[in-house]
C-alpha cells in the first residue's frame, strides 16, 4: 500500500512581508476544493491564530495538503507551506524551507523586490530549493511587469521566462502556476525503504489532543503503532495517530518518505520535543539525525511577570505550551523586588515579543507585564571578568566596569531615491555607519548600514515606515560586538525605584530616553488620590521628571432606587480592570505602561 | 387573605421593617438631562381612559396587597419618579390612602415638580404625607433652560409659594432638588440659588445634585461636564455656604437642618429592606440566604396591562454582591460604617479590609477610622467611586485569603 512519491510536491511561499503569499494560499485552497465544503471561505484560510486574522498578518508558518489533478491526468498530493514575512519570523521561514524541495518566490508587481525578497531567496538558495519567481498582483493598475522581470533577472539572478505571472486576488495564472509546481519542483527523492528520518519542524499543544508533533518524513515510513526514537531527546513513544493537514488533521494511519504531516503519541513531557529534532523508528533506528536547524539566537529579552502573583504557575504552564508551538522562545526564571516571579525571555525581535504577549493573553487568558526589552551586552570588569548581561538588574557597579560590548548589525535598506536623505539622517540619529550604497536602477537603492542593534530595537522600524510611506525595506543580521558607553537608567514612580522599568541605555540617548519613558508613564498611569512624580535617574541624579496630577472628584451625583445594581456592575467592571494593574508600592501601573514605554515616539516621526 | 397570598414570596420579609417606594413613571414632558425611567404627557394621557387610569388601578391594588401582608405601618413611604404631580388628586390620594392603610408611616414623603402643585393637591399631601420633595433644579432661567426643563421662572416661584403655604398650613416639611455643575452655570448663580431658595423657603431639607451628563440624552448631544477641577471648586463652594446657612451635610448630596434627615433614603443607605413598586421601581428584600433585589421592568405599558404584580423580577445577591452594595450606599452617609453593624451583617471585621495596599492608595485626608466606625470626609466625598472601589478590591483580597487560596511559593522553573 505503498504511494508514489513521484506524485508529492513539497513546496513553500516566500515573499517580503504584504506581496500576497497568504492570499495566493488561499487561492490554491480553494481550487484545489478544499476550502467549499467549510462554506463561505474565510479569507487567509491558514492564518488561524487570532492574531493574524486582526492584524492581517501570518506568524507562524502553516501547512496544508492539496490535492491536484495535473494536465498530465496524474493525481498529485502538493504539500503547501506559508511563511511570514516579518523580519522577526525568518526563523519560521527557514523550517518551512528545510521541509521542502521548492519555493515560490512572491513579488508584487508594484512595489518590486525588497529586502526580505532577498533575504528569503538567499534562505532558499542555501537549502537547495528550486525557485519558481512568480509576479503577483498584476491586477493592480500600478504592476509594473517589466521592471519586475528586469529585476528578477538582474537582483537576483533568476530566470525571467520561468516567471510566472498571478493574481492571487483574482485567481488569474493560478492554474498555470500549479502545472509549473508540478513541472518544476522535484519530487521528494527519499527512501522508502530506508530507516525512517523525520524532521520536526513544529508543533502544537490541542487540549483534547496532547502534543501534536509536525514532521517531514524524509525518509522510511512512520504508522500508528510505532515505537518512535527522538534522536536528540533520547525519548521514546508509541505512535497513536498519524496524518496530514487539510485545515483539520486528516488521519492517514501511515506516512512515508517525502510526505508532510502530524503524529500524536501521547507525549506528556513537553521538554522531550524539539523543534529540529529528528524522528526515527526504535525498532529500526537511523543512524545519524538529520541535519536539522540552526539553533536560534534570540537578541531581544524581557522578563514577564504575571499581573497577578498568583498565577505564576499557570504562566509557567502558558510559556511552556507555547514554547512547543514557538520553538524560538527561550525563557529561564526570574525575579523581581517589584513584580515577583516570572521569566526571562528571549525573543527574535520586538514583534515577536508582542506577538508572544498576545499569545499568552488570548491563548491562556493571562494579565501579564513585560520589563523593558534588552539587548545581551559583553561586561568586561576591572578585574578581568566577562559578564554577559541582558537583564538591567544584573548590571554591575559602574565603578568595577572597565569597559562594555554591544551587538551590531549589518542592516540592508531598500528604498526608492526619494527618501535616502531621511533615511541616512536616520540611521545617523541611530548611531549607525554608512557601509555601502548600492544604485538597484534609476529609483531604487539598496543602502547598507551598521549599527548597534540596540537602536534598531527602539522605534527604528515604524520610523523607517513612516519617513518612506511605507516603501522602504529592512533587513539585518547580526555581525558581532563593539565598543560602547553604557549606562543604567532607572524610573522612580512615586520616589520608589521600579526595577522592572530600568533599561540600559547608551550614555548619549540617556535624556532622550528618561523623557521619552516618564512622558509615556504619565499618559499610562491613572490619575489617582494624590499627586505622583515619576523620575528618571542615571546614578544618583534625575534626568528626566514628569508629575501625575491627582484626581479631585469622581463621586456621581445620583444614587438611589434601582441604580443602586447598575452601580455595583459598574464597580465590578472597574475592579476588573484594576486587577490588570500592577501594584509598584502605592502605584498602579497598567500592563500597557510597560509597553508603551518601548514603542516608537509619534512625535518625532 | 386572598389579596395577601398575591404578594411574591419574598417581595419582603416582614420580619424585618418594611418601607415601600412607589415609582410614578410619569411627567409633564422629558427634561433634556433626564435619564430616569418617565414617559412625557404626549405618551400617556391619552384621553378618558388612559395609561394613568390604568396605572393608578393596578397600582393601588399592589399597594393594598403589600400592605395586607404587612399588616403594620410601612416603616417609611415615599412616592417618587417622574413626577407624581402628574397624577390627580384624587388618584395620588387613592394611592396615598393604601399606603398608610395601617396608620401614618414614620415618614411619608411626596415628590414633585414645582409647576404641578397646584392647589388641589394641599389637601391630600396635608392628610397624608409629612414631606415635600420638590425639584426646583435651579432659579436661573438661563440654568432652566440649559438643563431643558420646559417650565418658566415665574411657574418654579410659583410652585415654590404653594409648598410654603402647604408647610404652613399642615406642617409638611419641605425638602428641595438643587442641580449644580450645569454647562454654563456658574459659581454665582449657584450659591445664589442656595441663597434666594433658603430666603423664601427656608426648607428643612435640600439635595443638592452635580449634574452628570448621560450618554443618549439631548442635553449630551449639546454640552459636556464642567471640568473636573470646577465642578470641585463649585461643588466645595456650595457645601461651605449651606453649612454656613445651618444645613448639616449628612450625605454626599444631601443636606438637613438638624433633625430633618430623610428616613426613608437613610434607610435605603444602610441597604436595608423596601418594597419598590411600579415601572422601573427597584426594592431590597432580606431571605434566609442573604438579599434579594426585586425590579420591576421599566415598561408602563406593559406595567398597565399586566395584573398586580406580574411581571417583577428578582436576583438574589451574593454575600460578595451584598458587600459592594453596602460600601456603595453606606460610605455615602456621614456617619459612614459602624464597625458592630458591619460584623453582624458579613460577619467579619471591617478593619480586615483596610490592609497595606488598600491604605496605600487612600489620601490621608479622605476618611476617618474610629473606633466604631469607617467615614469619609467631605474630601473622601469627593472621590468616593475610587475610595469604594479600593475596598471593593480589598474585600475580594480578604475572601481569597479566607477561601485558604493563598499564594505559594512558586516552583522553580527549568
Ligand atoms: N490587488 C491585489 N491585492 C492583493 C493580491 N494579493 C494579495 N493582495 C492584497 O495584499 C495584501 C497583503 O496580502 P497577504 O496575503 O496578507 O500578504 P502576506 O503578508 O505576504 O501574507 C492584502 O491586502 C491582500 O488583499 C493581488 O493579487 N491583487
Ligand atoms: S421631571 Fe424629573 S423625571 Fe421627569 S423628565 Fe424631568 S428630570 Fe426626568
Ligand atoms: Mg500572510
Amino acid at each position: 500500500m505503498s504511494k508514489d512519491s513521484r506524485f508529492t510536491r513539497n513546496f513553500c511561499i516566500i515573499a517580503h512581508i504584504d506581496h500576497g503569499k497568504s492570499t495566493l494560499a488561499d487561492r490554491f485552497i480553494e481550487k484545489a476544493r478544499l476550502g467549499t465544503s467549510r462554506g463561505p471561505a474565510q479569507s487567509q484560510i491558514l492564518d488561524n491564530m487570532d492574531i493574524e486574522r486582526e492584524r492581517g498578518i501570518t506568524i507562524k508558518s502553516q501547512a496544508v495538503t492539496i490535492p491536484y489533478v495535473a494536465a498530465d491526468g496524474g493525481a498529485y498530493e502538493l504539500n503547501l507551506v506559508d511563511t511570514p514575512g516579518h523580519v522577526d519570523f525568518s526563523y519560521e521561514v527557514s523550517r518551512a524551507i528545510s521541509s521542502c524541495e521548492g519555493a515560490l518566490l512572491l513579488i508584487d508587481a508594484s512595489q518590486g523586490v525588497e529586502a526580505q525578497t532577498l533575504a528569503n531567496l538567499y534562505l532558499a538558495m542555501e537549502h537547495d530549493l528550486e525557485v519558481i519567481p512568480v509576479i503577483n498582483k498584476i491586477d493592480l493598475p500600478s504592476a509594473d511587469i517589466p521592471s519586475c522581470l528586469h529585476q528578477i533577472n538582474h537582483d537576483l539572478g533568476l530566470d525571467p521566462d520561468s516567471t510566472v505571472l498571478v493574481s492571487a486576488k483574482t485567481g488569474e495564472g493560478v492554474d498555470l502556476l500549479f502545472e509549473q509546481i508540478v513541472k518544476l519542483i522535484p519530487p521528494p527523492a527519499g527512501d522508502v525503504d530506508a530507516p525512517a528520518q523525520a524532521l520536526i519542524f513544529d508543533s502544537h499543544y490541542d487540549p483534547y489532543r496532547g502534543v501534536i508533533v509536525h514532521f517531514r518524513l524524509f525518509h522510511g515510513s512512520i504508522k500508528e503503532g510505532d515505537e518512535i526514537l527522538f534522536m536528540h531527546s533520547k525519548a521514546t513513544h508509541k505512535v497513536e495517530e498519524v496524518g496530514i493537514f487539510q485545515l483539520e488533521l486528516v488521519r492517514t494511519g501511515i506516512l512515508q518518505a517525502g510526505d508532510v504531516g502530524y503524529f500524536i503519541a501521547g507525549i506528556k513531557t513537553i521538554s522531550d520535543i524539539r523543534v529540529g529534532d529528528t524522528v526515527t523508528l526504535v525498532s529500526n533506528p537511523a543512524k545519524e539525525p538529520l541535519a536539522g536547524f540552526k539553533d536560534v539566537k534570540p537578541v531581544v529579552f524581557s522578563s514577564i511577570y504575571p499581573v497577578d502573583t498568583n498565577d505564576y504557575e499557570e504562566l509557567q504552564a502558558a510559556i511552556e505550551r507555547l514554547k512547543l508551538n514557538d520553538a524560538s522562545l527561550v525563557y529561564e526564571k526570574d525575579s523581581s523586588a517589584a513584580l515577583g516571579f516570572g521569566f526571562r525571555c528571549g525573543f527574535l525581535g520586538l514583534l515577536h515579543l508582542e506577538v508572544v504577549q498576545e499569545r499568552i493573553e488570548r491563548e491562556f487568558d493571562l494579565s501579564i507585564v513585560f520589563t523593558s526589552p534588552s539587548v545581551k551586552y559583553i561586561v568586561h570588569m576591572k578585574n578581568g571578568e566577562v559578564l554577559n548581561i541582558d537583564n538591567p538588574l544584573e548590571y554591575p557597579d559602574p565603578m568595577r566596569v572597565e569597559f562594555v560590548e554591544e551587538p551590531y548589525i549589518q542592516a540592508n535598506i531598500i528604498t526608492p531615491t526619494t527618501y535616502v536623505g531621511a533615511i541616512i539622517t536616520l540611521c545617523m540619529e541611530k548611531r549607525g555607519v554608512q557601509t555601502g550604497m548600492n544604485y538597484l536602477d534609476e529609483k531604487r537603492v539598496e543602502m547598507i548600514y551598521e549599527m548597534p542593534l540596540a537602536e534598531v530595537l527602539f522605534e527604528f522600524y515604524d520610523r523607517l515606515k513612516s519617513i518612506s510611506r511605507g516603501y522602504a525595506s529592512f533587513d539585518y543580521q547580526v555581525i558581532g560586538y563593539r565598543k560602547t558607553d553604557l549606562v543604567r537608567m532607572d524610573i522612580l514612580v512615586n520616589g520608589e525605584p521600579v526595577d522592572a522599568l530600568s533599561q540600559l541605555v547608551f550614555r548619549g540617548n540617556v535624556q532622550a530616553r528618561g523623557r521619552m519613558v516618564c512622558e509615556r508613564l504619565k499618559d499610562e498611569i491613572p490619575r489617582q488620590q494624590f499627586k505622583i512624580p515619576i523620575q528618571a535617574a542615571v546614578g544618583g541624579s534625575i534626568v528626566s521628571r514628569e508629575t501625575i496630577s491627582a484626581f479631585r472628584k469622581d463621586v456621581t451625583a445620583k444614587c438611589y432606587g434601582g441604580d443602586i445594581s447598575r452601580k455595583r456592575k459598574l464597580l465590578e467592571k472597574q475592579k476588573e480592570g484594576k486587577k490588570r494593574m500592577k501594584m509598584v508600592g502605592n502605584v498602579e501601573i497598567p500592563q500597557q505602561a510597560f509597553l508603551a514605554v518601548l514603542k516608537s515616539d509619534d512625535k518625532n516621526s | 387573605m386572598k389579596i395577601a397570598s398575591s404578594v411574591p414570596s419574598g417581595l419582603f420579609h416582614s420580619g424585618f421593617p418594611v418601607s415601600l417606594y412607589i415609582h410614578v413613571p410619569f411627567c409633564v414632558s422629558k427634561c433634556d438631562y433626564c435619564a430616569f425611567y418617565s414617559l412625557p404627557a404626549c405618551r400617556w394621557d391619552g384621553g378618558g381612559s388612559s395609561l394613568r387610569t390604568a396605572y393608578v388601578e393596578r397600582m393601588a391594588r399592589e399597594i393594598e396587597s403589600c400592605a395586607l401582608a404587612l399588616g403594620r405601618p410601612f416603616e417609611t413611604v415615599f412616592f417618587g419618579g417622574g413626577n407624581p404631580g402628574c397624577l390627580r388628586s384624587n388618584e395620588l390620594s387613592r394611592l396615598l390612602e393604601a399606603a398608610c392603610l395601617f396608620g401614618r408611616p414614620g415618614e411619608c414623603t411626596v415628590e414633585m415638580n414645582p409647576e404641578s402643585l397646584d392647589m388641589s393637591f394641599l389637601p391630600v399631601l396635608g392628610r397624608y404625607a409629612d414631606r415635600l420633595s420638590m425639584g426646583v433644579q435651579s432659579l436661573d432661567a438661563q440654568v432652566l433652560s440649559a438643563l431643558g426643563r420646559n417650565t418658566s421662572l415665574s411657574r418654579v416661584v410659583g410652585g415654590i409659594g404653594n409648598a410654603v403655604e402647604l408647610r404652613r398650613r399642615y406642617g409638611v416639611k419641605l425638602s428641595f432638588d438643587l442641580m449644580t455643575c450645569v454647562p454654563g452655570q456658574d459659581e454665582a448663580s449657584a450659591l445664589n440659588d442656595i441663597d434666594s431658595l433658603v430666603a423664601t423657603a427656608e426648607p428643612e431639607h435640600l439635595s443638592l445634585y452635580c449634574l452628570s451628563v448621560e450618554e443618549g440624552t439631548p442635553l449630551a448631544m449639546r454640552a459636556h461636564e464642567l471640568e473636573e477641577w470646577d465642578q470641585t471648586r463649585m461643588l466645595l463652594a456650595c457645601w461651605q455656604r449651606l453649612s454656613l446657612l445651618g444645613y448639616e451635610h449628612y450625605e454626599v448630596s444631601n443636606f438637613a437642618q438638624k433633625g430633618n434627615r430623610c428616613l426613608h433614603n437613610s434607610r435605603y443607605w444602610a441597604l436595608e429592606q423596601y418594597v419598590g413598586l411600579g415601572p422601573a421601581a427597584a426594592g431590597t428584600a432580606f431571605c434566609e440566604e442573604g438579599i434579594v433585589r426585586w425590579g420591576c421592568p421599566a415598561d408602563v405599558v406593559a406595567y398597565c396591562a399586566g395584573r398586580p404584580f406580574s411581571g417583577y423580577r428578582h436576583e438574589f445577591l451574593s454575600k460578595e454582591e451584598e458587600l459592594e452594595e453596602y460600601l456603595l450606599v453606606a460610605l455615602r452617609v456621614k456617619e459612614g460604617i459602624n464597625f458592630d453593624a458591619f460584623a453582624t451583617r458579613f460577619g467579619f471585621s471591617f478593619g480586615e479590609l483596610l490592609d497595606s495596599e488598600c491604605l496605600r492608595t487612600l489620601t490621608d485626608g479622605s476618611y476617618v477610622v474610629g473606633t466604631t466606625s469607617f467615614a469619609c470626609t467631605e474630601n473622601g466625598w469627593m472621590v468616593l467611586d475610587d475610595l469604594v472601589l479600593r475596598l471593593a478590591l480589598a474585600a475580594d483580597r480578604v475572601r481569597h485569603s479566607k477561601n485558604g487560596d493563598c499564594p505559594v511559593e512558586p516552583p522553580v522553573a527549568p
